[in-house]
């Protein structure tokens, strides 16, 4: 389960600007390669998808492995079109989903 | 001693066997690179043939590559992959990595993946982008598992493969630890 989610994104851009947008979930990510406290391996639990849309339109996915390292940080960019919100969707190996959005302004300038 | 010390019969040429021997060197220093031309024009070659790629992976990744992208040229350049050469903690190593190549609704970078030479499983991450992305430059931080080579490959909407590789040296290892 997801609980907390930081999302860095501008708030204005200017037309045809490319903005860099920076996430950071807590999330144990745990890899089910791991011997847990009593020997036993612990079972493994990772978030699997992570999509961006903007304008309601998806533009960037990315799929994860076991190999990324827990409290995934991602780092993407998309290019300011014009305002709407971008809505960020992760999705865990359970099928569950976790949705934020932040709307973004675009200035005609 | 004093047969070896005359002059060999080679050494002294005819007007004739010169002329024979000259139009054989002409014709072996044009043969050669004609047919090295016409390889490095050729874009068929098995990325299973490039020796660089089959130095810096293992046997585990080569079937998942294999899996992936079957017997596709794969050449050297365009992406980039940026990895700090000496990770004092395998659980957590920054990883950026970009491609080299316009954005635009025709021609764009439609995918990046990222391997590990030793890791349980090779694959890290897989980052699908669209011509609305502008720039296909990204960051994240993964695992390792012990000092190995990581490996960027990309795919362009032309259908052509780019790699670029990195070596890190990783002195505290992921898998390893125990429970924390």
């Amino acid at each position: 389960m997801i609980k907390t989610v930081r999302i860095a994104i501008p708030r204005e851009a200017k037309k045809g600007e490319v903005i860099e947008i920076k996430t950071l979930v807590s999330h144990p990510m745990e890899s089910g390669f791991r011997p847990g406290p009593t020997g036993k391996i612990v079972p493994r639990n990772i978030i699997k998808f992570f999509i961006c849309q903007y304008l309601d339109q998806e533009v960037f996915k990315l799929e994860y492995f076991p190999a990324i390292a827990a409290n995934p940080f991602l780092r993407f960019h998309i290019q300011a079109l014009k305002s709407g919100t971008v809505k960020f969707i992760w999705i865990d190996q359970h099928q569950q989903q976790h949705t934020e959005s932040r709307y973004l302004t675009v200035n005609d300038q | 001693m004093k047969k070896n010390l005359k002059p060999s019969r080679s050494v002294c040429y005819s007007r004739r066997s010169f002329q024979q021997k000259s139009l054989q060197l002409v014709l072996a220093a044009h043969i050669p690179w004609s047919s090295f031309s016409a390889k490095a024009d050729d874009t068929s070659t098995s990325w299973q043939e490039d020796t660089t790629l089959l130095k810096i992976t293992s046997p585990k990744q080569r079937k998942v590559l294999v899996n992936i992208y079957g017997n596709a040229s794969i050449k050297p350049g365009k992406v980039k992959l940026s990895i700090p050469t000496l990770a004092e903690n395998g659980h957590s190593v920054a990883l950026d990595a970009w491609v080299e190549h316009p954005m635009e609704t025709q021609n764009f970078v439609k995918n990046l993946q990222i391997f590990t030479e030793k890791n349980p499983l090779p694959q890290v991450a897989k980052f699908t982008f669209t011509p609305q992305v502008a720039k296909a430059s990204v960051s994240t931080r993964i695992r390792l598992a012990d000092t190995q080579h990581i490996l960027a490959i990309t795919e362009l909407s032309d259908g052509s493969f780019w790699y670029d590789t990195t070596k890190t040296i990783v002195t505290l290892a992921a898998c390893a630890d125990p429970y924390l």
